[in-house]
């Protein structure tokens, strides 16, 4: 059917029966031993909280087209297109190889005979081009490894011994073929292109015959070895992101990134052991890959503070590992887990969806509540408790923002359509008043019937939250849901994008779980300025010689998806285009304010905002737009620090209130 | 381990919230350095210091009470104590306990058994370190090292329990009941025909025909169990339904089972009397000579 039959190479003619024997008794141990592994990492894991989270998939709930995507295209991998590239070469080599294992099996221990004629040329072909491949990628990880600067690169001797291990199997393979085809070196062979060149070198250097023969037989043993080395160590280390980074990126979280989901209070909040995760974390721990994707975009990690996020993962894995230390602050550093500011890029980069910022939550609650949290961090929360504001300013002076204006506040149980929410920063920080105050003029200006809340108005208990006192997230956020509901609020304005995330995304979820409704709409300013702008309400005047550029918050951009409105606003108010920083988008590099991280200040060698005011001076605009207050100060202090040429820093509101001439 | 007591307050800010400054949250801190069975005192009217140290770590607190307190080895006071109850208070404290004064102190450590190093913030930087032996009476400095963070969630938890102990004190001072103390036999009979039951009943002050009482109480574990439960139950240290642990046949709080009686005290003639007793709740008239008290929150 194949053709010659003569075309065909004999199967372990070579190998005595008893190494044959060996072998396939060491692979069933080997492949036991990988199975009593799995079975002892899963039940690690189930000892782990059983909590389960509100977004977590269900079967029923997977997209099984988006998992054969993810699988076949590696879309998240080839986010890094050097390791996206060689995973691909990796991935696609070993299973063609495999495919290669699985039809000399078929052919010796089957009754099938197939392997001969120009079907044996065809798959010893396409064997060679994916074992090639898979040699390829493996170097290019190697390279990486050893010889490439980047610093997210974990160099642990363990890391890189397990890829060696694999280009042994390569080489050793091809090695193995190069000696039986250098015994005789029959033409058919010239369609192994590796081994048949192999071989050729081979007998070019005297090595042929009986002598090939012996050097096959000895490679076959040292190929046996290595590859059931590595069924033996494939629940082990970064091996097993091979079967637990799938199942990882099928449970993901499904919120957005900077939601943080509401859990029961029954318990002690937060983690102290690894088994108070839940059991979906701890099998996140198992499927990191240890690919530095995450630090390598931390803000935290760049401005060289202790905190590297790859770091709680694999301290959270040590803990679990190590039932003599099953606390994870013997693993993980206390000022690690203070300076993250809560940017979600970890998680938006991820290849196998792990959850390192949630985890970095969990972990600063357990803190909280045992009590062990910085100065600065107990301030914060004694002022939220007791001024309501992180500010620690009385909450008498909330409406001075309002000074001289006629800001319509809300009477007693007066039902509140539009409810401008001024949030904290827009409350007690001059950058954030002045965004207030350019806000109050735009709602004059556009007719709307809006109130506030005043001195009722009280701290969504968003930075408290970040910083892991949930315990008093949901005090605030009581306080205010009663406000809501005695108001009747129908939507919510607002111009912090921290207050949008938490009014939007997590406070339905606290009135849920409270027995009430969460009727409102909440919306960002810049929407709102956009579909002004859109609906011909808002018609400003160009504003001449302005080069802009806009940092996209986190909790806006990234952490919600909302990328579009600022800058469709932006094209609208001048002529020039955006010149955009490498880093924007949902790939915006945040300012260093959040996360609690505006109070509690973790030091580096560097600042984040230092570092992200270089990068917008770098742009040559001369003004920085965003959307934020927090990031307001932030980026006006950055670059009053770094940058050696004027650059105004604006709101998008006061943008607009210029252009309008209000 | 010494006798440890703290007081503290919460003081008035703005809006009408109240906070715990600085020095009575390291009164508390210095307080469990110094003793896992410190006594927390506050104002009836202040629940927010009561739930703080409760929180903190302080598992027996109480309301401050009318009459002098005078058995502690170190009395630790918050300065927000202070400023409500007057800079004389701790002055008034050391005299009638006949206990050492120091102001602004900053750390205490136990040396020995009863010799204790305290620091104290002499001011404008200067410290001085005092060794002391004896009761002492310590006002805190806002500058002393403070407790841990304590969590809104552990506050939280504190007003629930100390709600529930709350509920249960007021029960018991609604039917006007003493506490029972144990009390030491200076001499015991002999001879009983008393059943284990009612020894317990006896030696728990609940009820007792008693008679005599010999020895030790000896009974199977089920039955001490039982009346130790319906001993706490009776006197409203455990929620008002006990069931039984044996037969299932609930119990209010209050009744007795049986016969009713009431225990009288032994006298202290080192021979044990036999009375007659009936079962019901003490009554304070019955006892004229007993320092009425307040039952102890122990949670």
């Amino acid at each position: 059917m194949f053709g010659s039959e003569d075309i065909t190479r004999e199967i372990l003619g070579n190998v005595p029966a008893w190494m044959v024997v060996g072998f396939y008794l060491a692979a069933t141990i080997a492949c036991g031993f990988a199975i009593v592994g799995f079975f002892h990492r899963i039940r690690r894991h189930r000892q782990g909280s059983n909590t389960r989270r509100a977004d977590a998939a269900t079967l029923a709930g997977i997209n099984w087209k988006s998992v054969l995507d993810y699988v076949l295209f590696q879309a998240e991998i080839r986010l890094d297109p050097f390791a996206g590239a060689a995973h691909l070469l990796v991935f696609y080599g070993f299973l063609v190889l495999f495919w290669g294992t699985c039809l000399v099996f078929l052919e010796h221990d089957t009754p099938l005979h197939f392997y001969y004629g120009w079907f044996y040329q065809l798959a010893s072909l396409v064997i060679d081009l994916g074992g090639l491949a898979f040699l390829v990628g493996l170097g290019m990880f190697l390279w990486r490894r050893h010889a490439a600067t980047e610093s997210f690169i974990l160099r642990e001797w363990w890391v890189a011994s397990l890829t060696w291990l694999l280009f042994a199997i390569g080489i050793t393979g091809f090695l193995l073929e190069a000696t039986r085809i250098a015994e005789t070196l029959p033409a058919f062979e010239r369609w192994s292109i590796v081994g048949y060149s192999l071989a050729a070198l081979l007998r070019a250097v005297g090595i042929s015959g009986p002598t090939a023969l012996a050097w096959h037989r000895g490679l076959w043993l040292s190929h046996a070895a290595l590859c059931t080395a590595f069924f033996a160590l494939l629940p082990w280390q970064f091996f097993s992101h091979m079967v637990f980074g799938l199942a990882s990126w099928v449970s993901r979280s499904r919120l957005p990134f900077s939601q943080l989901p509401v859990t029961s209070l029954d318990t002690v909040p937060g983690a102290r052991l690894w088994s108070d995760f839940a059991q979906a974390d701890l099998l996140q721990t198992d499927a990191c890959t240890t690919c530095g994707r995450c630090v390598s975009v931390c803000p935290a990690t760049a401005a060289e503070k202790p905190l590297k996020p790859r770091s709680v993962v694999l301290g959270i894995r040590a803990a679990l590992d190590h039932p003599s230390h099953p606390f994870v602050s013997e693993w993980v550093r206390d000022d690690a887990l203070w300076s993250c500011t809560t940017c979600a890029a970890c998680n938006s980069v991820c290849p196998v969806g792990i959850d390192i910022y949630g985890k970095i939550v969990e972990l600063r609650r357990g803190r909280v509540e045992t009590g062990i949290v910085p100065d600065a961090a107990e301030q914060l929360f004694d002022a939220v408790a007791e001024r309501s504001n992180p500010f620690g300013r009385p909450n008498a002076d909330r409406m001075l923002w309002a000074r001289g204006l006629d800001v319509p506040e809300a009477a007693e149980n007066e039902p509140i359509g539009v409810l401008y929410w001024v949030g904290c920063a827009g409350s007690f920080d001059a950058d954030g008043q002045s965004v207030s105050r350019s806000m109050f003029k735009i709602l004059k200006h556009l007719g709307v019937n809006f109130r506030v809340l005043g001195c009722r108005e009280r701290c969504t208990g968003d930075p408290a939250r970040r910083l892991g006192e949930e315990g008093l997230f949901r005090e605030q956020a009581a306080q205010n849901l009663e406000v809501f509901q005695r108001h009747g609020v129908k939507k919510i304005l607002t111009h912090c994008p921290h207050c949008w995330n938490t009014l939007r995304n997590e406070y339905p979820q606290v009135a849920v779980g409270a027995g009430q409704t969460a009727s409102w709409t909440v919306q960002h300013h810049s929407e709102f300025l956009a579909e002004m702008m859109a609906d011909g309400r808002l018609r400003p005047a160009q504003l001449p010689n302005e080069t802009i550029t806009f940092h996209d918050p986190c909790y806006l951009g990234r952490g919600n998806g909302v990328t579009a409105p600022p800058r469709d606003l932006l094209r609208t108010l001048q002529p020039l285009p955006i010149v955009e920083m490498p880093r924007h988008g949902e790939n915006s590099f945040c300012c260093g304010a959040g996360g609690g991280t505006m109070w509690v200040d973790v030091h580096g060698k560097d600042r984040v905002e230092h570092l992200r005011s270089r990068e917008a001076a770098g742009t040559g605009a001369t003004t920085v737009v965003t959307g934020c207050p927090f990031c307001k100060v932030m980026l006006r202090t950055g670059l009053e620090a770094t940058s050696s040429r004027p650059m105004s820093v604006r709101d998008l509101s006061e943008l607009v209130v210029l252009a309008e001439g209000l | 381990m010494p006798n440890v007591i703290v007081l503290l307050a919460s003081e008035e800010i703005p809006d009408g919230r109240r906070s715990i400054p600085l020095s009575d949250r390291a009164t508390v801190a210095l307080a469990l350095a110094g003793s896992r069975n410190a006594v927390a005192y506050f104002s009836a009217d202040d629940a927010t210091a009561a739930e703080f140290a409760f929180a903190a770590g302080i598992l027996q607190v109480e309301s401050l009470p009318d009459s002098a307190i005078t058995n502690f080895d170190l009395a630790m006071i918050g300065e927000a104590f202070v400023a409500r109850y007057g800079d004389d208070f701790a002055g008034r404290l050391a005299e009638e306990s006949s206990a050492a004064l120091i102001f602004d102190v900053l750390s205490c450590d136990e040396l020995s058994a009863g010799v204790r190093k305290v620091i104290r913030d002499a001011g404008r930087g200067a410290r001085e370190v005092i060794e002391l032996s004896g009761p002492a009476v310590l006002v805190i400095s806002p500058s002393a090292s403070r407790p841990g963070y304590v969590s809104r969630f552990r506050r939280l938890q504190a007003r629930k329990a100390m709600a529930h102990s709350t509920a249960n004190a007021a029960i018991a001072e609604s039917v006007q009941w003493q506490p029972v103390r144990l009390r030491t036999r200076k001499a015991v009979s002999t001879t009983s025909d008393l059943l284990a039951e009612q020894r317990m009943d006896a030696a728990f002050g609940v009820a007792a025909k008693a008679e005599s009482v010999t020895g030790p109480i000896v009974a199977d574990p089920a039955t001490c169990a039982r009346h130790l439960v319906r001993y706490l139950a009776h006197h409203g240290f455990l929620p008002p339904i006990v069931s039984a642990i044996e037969g299932g046949t609930p119990l209010r709080l209050g009744e007795g089972r049986g016969s009713s009686f009431i225990a009288t005290p032994v006298e202290d003639s080192g021979v044990h009397q036999p009375t007659t007793v009936s079962s019901r709740p003490r009554r304070l008239h019955d006892l004229p000579q007993r320092q009425r008290r307040q039952p102890r929150l122990i949670v």
